[in-house]
């Protein structure tokens, strides 16, 4: 299950987002932000998905931006939520 | 197209309005626009105005007026509050009933913005329908929102937050005030909102709704199934319009005018 948290948070984001690629189209290792094109809007909308898809609250002191770099950096982060 | 900037008296502040109409054939119907809140004002302006621009276009009239302590209105901190909104609101309405005599008025509101016409509806019984568009349906959520998007501008430009949500509440408690970005928002503001919750209103005396979700989903979001649930509860006439686009109210980019228009003139006629 936990080999899907990569697809499973590209699928959120470009639905969410309504990104013009598909999510086979992201790349792990690539920049939310600089690739991307993701904004403090757009990361507001994968903090709501996150919490939508593995019930993950953001705490004080969370909001790191080392966490949404990539998507890989996300899964990196839930994983640690789920452990 | 008539379009007309001037200022209503809105007794301690003078507000902002831009009047919108037809030239000649005025079909008696005039909307009053209640725009949202902080960034979500601006991204929202251009969407306002070009609707402004169709509605005349099919002889109908609009005011958009700028609430006290936003955009180009008087007032300060103290006056950023739902309850001097409604004031103003109920200002903008008269000012519309002296203009046009007695006119099918209709409330167009963006989040907060829809929130406050929902509010004012169940105050003053003038208004005719209703068209809402990703309303704030519970004000503590919509609190929660503003706060953590705070939370990650602050990300954005510092690498992380320099504060949290927990300590933006105790701020405001403590020195009853609270720079949002530019914008100073009030305890008296947080409390007032944090008591909003629409699915807790007896809706009943609402006569027409156009609620619009703008959102990746194409099912409704769960807070406005409890609103629909109150509607139905009232016997209140709901229709929902679901647009699978993003919503303009934060696009920092060009935003989709036509869709949202496309969704509301049919409803106008």
């Amino acid at each position: 299950m936990d080999d899907n948290i990569e697809q499973e948070i590209k699928k959120m984001i470009v639905e969410r987002l309504f990104l013009k690629i598909t999510p086979e189209e992201m790349e792990n290792d690539k920049g939310l932000i600089d690739v991307y094109g993701i904004d403090s809007f757009s990361i507001m909308e994968i903090v709501v998905g996150l919490e939508e898809l593995y019930g993950i609250t953001f705490k004080p002191g969370e909001f790191k931006l080392s966490y949404f770099k990539t998507v890989g950096s996300i899964a990196e982060f839930v994983r640690s939520k789920k452990k | 197209m008539i379009q007309e900037p001037f200022f209503i008296d809105g007794g301690n502040a003078q507000l902002y309005s831009v009047l919108f109409m037809p030239e000649e054939g005025f079909s008696n119907k005039v909307f009053l626009f209640c725009h949202p809140l902080f960034e979500e004002k601006k991204a929202s302006h251009r969407v306002l105005v070009e609707l402004a621009r169709k509605l005349a276009g099919i002889g109908h009239a609009s005011l958009m007026l700028d609430l006290r302590a936003c955009g180009d209105s008087g007032g300060d901190v103290r006056d950023f509050t739902p309850a001097n909104w409604l004031n103003d609101m109920h200002s903008g309405i008269n000012w519309l009933q002296k203009r046009f005599g007695k006119p099918r008025i209709t409330l167009l509101g963006i989040r907060f913005g829809a929130t406050l016409a929902v509010q004012f509806t169940l105050k003053e019984n003038v208004i005719e329908d209703l068209i809402l568009i990703d309303p704030v349906i519970i004000g503590k959520d919509y609190l929660d929102e503003i706060f953590q998007q705070k939370c990650i501008r602050e990300m954005m430009t510092f690498g992380e937050a320099r504060t949290d949500v927990p300590a933006m509440f105790a701020d405001l408690e403590k020195n009853g005030k609270l720079d949002l970005d530019g914008i100073m928002i009030s305890s008296d503001f947080f409390n007032a909102v944090k008591e909003i919750d629409l699915r807790k209103e007896d809706l009943s005396s609402l006569k027409r709704i156009l609620l619009i979700q703008q959102s990746p989903r194409k099912s409704l979001l769960p807070t406005y199934e409890g609103f629909q649930q109150k509607c139905q509860e009232g016997n209140v006439s709901l229709d929902i319009s679901l647009l699978t686009i993003p919503p303009f109210w934060k696009a920092v980019d060009m935003a989709d005018y036509d869709t949202v228009c496309n969704s509301i003139l049919p409803w106008c006629q």
